[in-house]
């Protein structure tokens, strides 16, 4: 579960170090840990991907 | 003291408080107001009775004084018209004497009397034939006024009081004028009409009294439900409902706001205090709670993945 979603994390600190990691983790409203407990769904893919977007 | 007594503390107030001015005012504008339109009432009653006596006294005065004038001109044509009768002779006359002491309304009479000495000639009453009637100045003032006015066959009319056989004394309306005939012993005579005016104002006095017994009866209603038991307890009543209502309202609705705050303290506690196991409760509502939870899910997530950074660094230099 969740590993989709944890995938995102890591774009986010190779796109901008620790402060991406921050922003998108505030975007999404969750940390990684959270994000492990969650499914691999559309509608959560669809949450990170427009935050990846706004990093 | 926290939200949520404040926030009921602050509803009963705004509630209760002008309930309660509002029920006073309301109390008192409708005492006001009913004792206004009875004390209209009352005054439009007491003039309409006024107006009607004094329509129906001069209704009376006017009966009686064409029952004077009617008597005296038949009892002229009489005289007239038996030129050799004295007065002695026409008292034993019994169609002259039912001309001269005729039924005036109800209780009233006519009588005659001999214009020079004032001595009763014709009159119903045995005691008061040949009377003179100077004897009665002294008792009867009023009465014996009006007498003395028609001296010298003048037309007069008014009131005088008359005592009644309890004690009690009464108005009767007399109207006096003279004889335009001459008996044959040379008397000339004055006829007068008499009778209670309240014959005539009797309706008038009947309706006063049930107006004042009207006008009694609602006063006392007013003033009952004004000022009984039972305003005081359907306001009583109404307060207690309203206070019951907003308790219970304020509280659920109190609780809505303070509930969720309660919940995100927690969080800040826990994160403060550096508990790694934070879950922040989602809020379901549009308002500024909403954003408030949604700021602290996101500060909470910051800080999280910034611990777990830590942790991995951590890793992975042991």
């Amino acid at each position: 579960m969740g590993t989709v979603l944890v995938s995102y994390y890591e774009k986010a600190k190779q796109k901008g170090g620790i402060p991406s990691l921050v922003k998108l983790a505030m975007l999404v409203k969750m940390s990684r840990q959270d994000a492990e407990k969650l499914p691999d769904s559309p509608e959560n893919i669809t949450i990170f991907e427009n935050a990846i977007k706004q990093l | 003291m926290k939200i949520l007594p404040k926030l009921l503390i602050l509803l009963l107030v705004v509630t209760v408080v002008p309930l309660g001015i509002l029920g006073y005012l309301a109390v008192q504008d409708s005492k006001e107001l009913s004792m206004s339109v009875a004390q209209d009432a009352e005054t439009m009653g007491k003039e309409a009775i006024a107006d009607s006596t004094a329509a129906l006294n001069s209704l009376g005065e006017a009966i009686i004084k064409q029952k004077a004038i009617d008597v005296a001109k038949q009892m002229e044509i009489y005289i007239r018209e038996n030129p050799e009768m004295t007065v002695e002779m026409l008292q034993a006359d019994p169609f002259f004497f039912s001309i001269a002491t005729q039924t005036v309304g109800a209780t009233g009479y006519t009588t005659a009397w001999d214009s020079a000495t004032s001595i009763d000639r014709f009159h119903y009453s045995d005691h008061i034939m040949n009377l003179d009637l100077h004897t009665l100045a002294e008792k009867t003032p009023t009465f014996w006024a009006l007498i003395r006015g028609s001296e010298g066959g003048k037309t007069i009319s008014g009131y005088y009081d008359f005592s009644e056989a309890d004690g009690s004394i009464k108005q009767k309306y007399m109207y006096i004028l003279p004889i335009n005939a001459m008996t044959s012993d040379n008397v000339v005579m004055n006829l007068a009409a008499t009778t209670y005016i309240d014959e005539f104002n009797a309706p008038a006095l009947n309706t006063e009294t049930k107006i004042n017994q009207a006008m009694d009866d609602t006063l006392a209603r007013i003033k009952a439900s004004t000022e009984g038991l039972s305003t005081q307890n359907t306001i009583i009543i109404l307060t207690i409902i309203t206070i019951v209502v907003v308790v219970v309202v304020g509280f659920f609705f109190a609780r809505s706001i303070t509930s969720p705050l309660t919940k995100l303290t927690r969080v800040a506690k826990k994160l403060s205090q550096g508990d790694p196991n934070i879950y922040v409760p989602l809020c379901t509502t549009k308002d500024e709670i909403r954003e408030l939870s949604d700021s602290i899910r996101s500060a909470v997530a910051a800080v999280m993945v910034l611990l777990e950074e830590e942790n991995q660094k951590a890793g992975g230099k042991s």
